[in-house]
């Protein structure tokens, strides 16, 4: 007790972020106004834009192709069978499902973290996250064979009084997923409301300010309004926290309530969750370098931004690899024999060999390098780091799928998997279909909230004045 | 500064500290002379493991939550640092009061037995299930966290006494592969000392489990620690009310996170429905211990997730306090819920159903016992060095807070004199 | 009887109706976030109760200082979520123990383990619903029309300026008392609103 501390005009530079480390330039209202709502209202259709956008929708027209057939022909053209009926399908479902958990990551937890770095990349993470869920949603549709029989899976008893089977985590997976794409459709949409009402009161073509108008739903910025509006979004947030991890648990439980060797293990939950949100920021990374580059927005989306990505990245990453480690520790320790096989002997050194060692490489030693300052900083490298992790995590996905069925427990029925084209082609053409969302949303909605921005510039002024002028309180007699 | 309430507490500590001890001492005694009579020894020692893990868990949670404080910064960091440090140096006495545990392992351990049912089933585990691995990898284990708490009050101390940012810069860089190392060290720790007490059973989310059981009780003892020294100067420039609801917030997140684990853990195994697994779970939810689960639900989530939603409650740090030591106790049944059904003599067996209740009467002997030890080191530690970082980063939050109590006071009383400087009209672009 | 009661076109032109000048409110333009809160206070004070500010952004104590108390969003929201909880755990107590009971793996018809998922997910949707409708119901929207928006330049309260409205209906109200009340807090400029 020999010290009093001092703390008067404290200040470091440290983890408190200043001006500019996550808002570049002087920004004032007016300027996060026009700057945002330029690139949608003002910039004329750019050449990379509309070469980008060719080749997204090109690939979007081999997705419907791919589906048409799929429909014609039924799901023999694809590669799953007898013993492996999971193949590209549920990979794929749980690929997408995973990008789309960062998306709510950053615009949820990150908002009750008070994390302000998220406010310039919540909106289109948000967005990823829908077009995310959409390109996942169709795996399963297609999976079943006759999709147009989807609707058996709503719970209501059929004509013979049969129900969904509530005890199977693939009726919870058609709630979780139905749930988590509403529920990420009207997060997000209530966040774009008072941006559509500024690209209405903005908009200087008639039919133009008429489509903005409508979404906008008369909203004039009223303080009462905002009052239940903040509360609504504080609410919405606390409620997708919960959901993302529960989305992702119940894709985990798809596996781990099932006794197959390698998919019976407690650890998958969690690790899936961490695994989900290490892909989803890799691929906000992945779409975040380059939208900012060529939309100019370098001030909003500042090199602090894509440090701070690189970190979750690092974080997640190696919860995974500790999820790989201590799942394969417990097949030896359990010393169940078919898990010892499949853990510890088929997958590194089976017939899939490579996949998993290429797994390992992406997502565990790759990741490594996330460590170092030098490496987080450096766009290129930061942005082929995100791609590598978004192939590792797909990796996974298959590595988990199909290793654990091509060999389970009676080696009479073991087999080998592998996708045809048409698995392929749907794969890419899900790419497709992403791609073309994502460039159209570019284009006709605000890609970074205004509102919020101008939030962000009002509370870092704010925090610059508490710095020069607040006092501590004097002490406290009881 | 100080007011004569702030100063009676602060000089309070070294009393605590030497009161603390001395009980701790005299129940120490009563346990060793307990674990003596072979009478009561197989009573004795499972509820000795019991109280060391919570203890444990406490001090280890110090050393890992300051280090995640370290990584991403928060202005409760400010507040509970130096407590979380303290704690982390308690890891010291508990590597010597461990010896109890390694000294009795033929109670709690059925595979260092020479003749035991359970021998059948682990033949397969002998490179892991060994008396020699297994008191290795605990004296490894302290040895890394030991070093790493070390390490941390140390650059902390240098970091008070400089304005230069080599140990701010050193303590960022050595928390992040610290913690690192620290989570896969106590994964297993938890697997050897609490796992193989049933040596057929495993799960791979338990070490995970634990460790967030074990930072609750850590957000907990912060809490109350905080609160016994908000009016203590410099503490009560930094225990504020927002703070106490950050650290209600965190309680509130490990709460949920706590429960998600056990419950993944519990329905997988349900689900599974495996031989080798499911024992487990009905050793523990037959009988008498089925009151013992009902309570967990209700008293370790439901009540304590209601009662930290409620922000009135987490910005007054006597209710919060209360909410926390409301947790301890239930965190306590919990950890008992997980040791003490484990001591069943037939392997696979589901006829456990019988509370031992000597063995439970001797549980609070036992948290006296390691508590007391530990409590004299945190104090002692903890008094010895400033209350507050005074060179942490975080500081740069704290200066928000006091405007924002500011701006509050402010529209409470409010003014009414027009004519305000602030009102000249400002010609703008437009 | 024909010449009492109004045609249709007498009835749509009544003067409620059309924009003749019948007044809505005074409207207030402000640069600051801060500078509307305090006008919005002292307004307050001086006994104006029928008013409202407009932002761009959410500005922290602005609706306090208008007198607003009751926000009703966060009660909806948990009653919400507890009645979708509550209906999915009865959903499938329902299907599964008296509507069509079917053992599966030997487990009781009611596995509440299983429950607990599609309960969750059910009590967060309805929460969602909830939420998103409530607040939009409170707030009057979605609107066609509001008479703020005649005010000039209002185009700005969703771009960078800040206003308060004392309306007319408030009974402390007078046009040019009332326009000079808001000139002395202030304003850059203030306009009429009319209907």
């Amino acid at each position: 007790m020999a010290q009093v501390v001092s703390t008067h005009g404290h200040s470091h530079e440290g983890n408190g972020h200043s001006h500019s480390e996550i808002l570049g330039g002087h920004q004032s209202y007016t300027t996060v106004t026009d700057t945002i709502s330029d690139v949608v209202l003002k910039r004329p259709l750019g050449k990379a834009w509309l070469f980008g956008f060719a080749i997204a929708f090109a690939l979007l027209m081999m997705f419907l192709f791919a589906i048409t057939n799929l429909l014609v022909r039924g799901i023999g053209i694809w590669g799953v069978n007898i013993p492996v009926g999971w193949g590209f399908d549920i990979v794929n479902f749980v690929w997408w499902i995973g990008i789309g958990h960062a998306g709510t990551l950053i615009s949820a937890i990150l908002l009750l973290l008070k994390q302000d770095w998220r406010t310039s990349i919540n909106r289109f993470a948000e967005a990823m996250t829908l077009f995310a869920v959409a390109c996942a949603g169709l795996y399963p549709l297609m999976h079943m064979g006759r999709p147009w029989l989807f609707y058996w899976l709503a719970p209501m008893p059929n004509t013979m009084a049969l129900w969904p089977q509530f005890r199977s985590p693939l009726v919870f997976d058609v709630f979780a997923v139905s749930t988590y794409a509403t529920v990420s459709l009207l997060f997000w949409y209530v966040g774009l409301i008072p941006d559509l009402a500024t690209l209405r009161d903005r908009a200087t073509n008639p039919i133009v300010k008429k489509l903005y108008a409508i979404p906008a739903l008369g909203w004039r910025g009223s303080a009462i309004h905002w009052h239940r509006y903040r509360t609504a979004y504080l609410l919405l947030a606390g409620i997708a926290t919960p959901l993302v991890v529960s989305v992702h648990t119940i894709v985990a439980l798809d596996f781990t309530t099932g006794i197959i060797p390698g998919w019976h293990t407690t650890v998958f939950p969690p690790y899936f969750v961490a695994g989900a949100i290490f892909s989803g920021f890799a691929m906000v990374a992945t779409l975040a370098i380059p939208l900012r580059s060529y939309f100019g927005l370098k001030d909003y989306i500042t090199d602090k931004h894509l440090d701070n990505m690189a970190k979750v990245m690092l974080v997640t990453g190696l919860i995974v690899t500790y999820g790989y480690m201590i799942e394969g520790f417990m097949a030896w320790y359990g010393a169940n024999t078919y898990e010892r096989y499949q853990m510890l002997v088929d997958r590194p050194f089976g017939a899939y060999k490579h996949d998993w060692w290429l797994l390992i490489l992406c997502n565990c030693v790759m990741t490594q390098l996330l460590w170092f300052k030098s490496i987080r900083n450096n766009v290129i490298l930061l942005w082929l780091i995100s791609i590598v992790i978004n192939v590792g995590m797909w990796l996974e996905r298959y590595v988990i799928v199909v290793l654990s069925l091509h060999s389970d427990f009676l080696p009479s029925s073991w087999g080998m998997y592998h996708g045809t084209v048409w698995d392929y082609m749907t794969f890419y053409g899900s790419i497709g279909l992403f791609m073309t969302l994502m460039f159209l949303f570019v284009r006709v909605l605000p890609a970074i909230s205004i509102a919020e921005m101008r939030e962000l510039v009002h509370e870092l002024h704010e925090r610059d004045e508490a710095k020069t002028h607040a006092t501590p309180p004097a002490a406290r007699t009881v | 500064m100080s007011n004569p309430v702030s100063s009676a507490r602060a000089t309070q500590l070294p009393h605590l500290a030497r009161l603390a001890g001395i009980a701790g001492l005299g129940a120490l005694v009563g346990c060793i002379l307990l674990m003596l009579i072979p009478s009561t020894r197989g009573s004795m020692l499972p509820a000795y493991l019991v109280g060391y893990t919570f203890w444990f868990g406490i001090a280890l949670g110090g050393l890992m939550l300051s280090m995640v404080h370290l990584l991403t910064g928060g202005a409760w960091g400010i507040l509970v640092r130096r407590p979380l440090e303290a704690a982390s140096l308690a890891l010291i006495p508990l590597a010597i009061l461990i010896v109890p545990i390694f000294v009795g392992h033929q109670v709690l351990y059925p595979w260092t037995r020479a003749a035991d049912p359970y021998l059948d089933l682990i033949h397969e585990k002998t490179a892991y299930l060994n008396l020699s691995g297994f008191i290795l990898r605990t004296v490894i284990f302290f040895i890394i966290w030991i070093t790493l708490a070390v390490l941390l009050n140390v650059a902390s101390i240098r970091q008070d006494k400089t304005t230069s940012h080599a140990p701010t810069r050193w303590l960022a860089l050595m928390s992040g592969p610290g913690l690192a190392l620290a989570f896969l060290t106590a994964t297993f720790a938890a697997v050897d000392w609490l796992m193989t007490m049933e040596p057929d059973w495993y799960s791979s989310i338990y070490g995970a489990m634990l460790m967030v059981g074990w930072g609750l009780c850590t957000w907990c003892m912060m809490v109350l620690i905080s609160t016994f020294l908000r009016d203590v100067s410099p503490v009560d420039q930094v225990a504020r009310p927002r703070i106490f609801n950050d650290l209600g917030n965190l309680m509130l997140a490990f709460v949920i996170l706590y429960a998600y684990t056990s419950f993944i853990q519990f329905f997988i195994i349900w689900a599974g429905n495996l031989t080798e697994e499911i024992p487990w779970y009905l050793r523990r939810t037959r009988g008498q211990w089925w009151y013992v689960m009902t309570a967990l639900i209700i008293f370790h989530f439901f009540v304590p997730l209601f009662l930290l939603l409620m922000r009135g409650l987490k910005r007054r740090p006597e209710r919060l306090s209360l909410i926390a030591i409301g947790l301890l106790t239930i965190h306590l049944v919990d950890l008992t819920w997980l040791i003490v059904p484990a001591r069943v003599r037939e392997p696979l067996s589901i006829t456990a159903t019988e509370i031992p209740w000597f063995t439970i009467i001797l549980i609070p002997l036992a948290v006296v016992a390691i508590g007391g030890i530990c409590l004299a080191t945190f104090l002692t530690v903890l008094r010895s060095k400033p209350l507050l970082p005074v060179n942490d980063p975080s500081w740069d939050r704290i200066p928000a807070i006091w405007h924002q109590e500011e701006m509050e006071r402010e529209f409470d009383d409010d003014d009414l004199d027009l004519g305000d400087a602030h009102f000249s009209p400002i010609v703008t672009g437009r | 009887m024909s010449d009492t009661a109004p045609t249709f076109a007498e009835s749509v032109h009544t003067p409620s109706r059309v924009s003749t000048g019948e007044v809505y409110g005074l409207m207030a333009e402000f640069i600051e976030p801060d500078h509307v809160v305090r006008a919005a206070r002292r307004a307050y004070r001086a006994g104006f109760r029928k008013m409202d500010g407009y932002s761009p952004l959410p500005v922290v104590g602005l609706a306090e200082a208008i007198g607003f108390k009751k926000n009703r969003v966060a009660t909806i929201v948990l009653l919400g979520g507890v009645t979708g909880a509550c209906s999915g755990m009865f959903m499938q107590w329902f299907a599964s123990t008296v509507h069509y009971p079917l053992i599966i793996a030997g487990r009781p018809y009611a596995s509440w383990p299983s429950f607990v998922p599609i309960t969750f997910e059910l009590g967060i949707l309805f929460a969602a619903f909830s939420a998103v409708f409530g607040m939009l119901a409170l707030n009057g929207l979605p609107r066609l029309y509001h008479p703020v928006f005649n005010a000039p330049g209002f185009d700005l309260a969703s771009q960078d300026r800040f206003f308060l409205c004392i309306e007319a209906t408030d009974p402390k109200f007078h046009l040019t008392q009332t326009r000079e009340f808001l000139e002395s807090l202030g304003a850059r400029t203030v306009s009429v609103v009319e209907h």
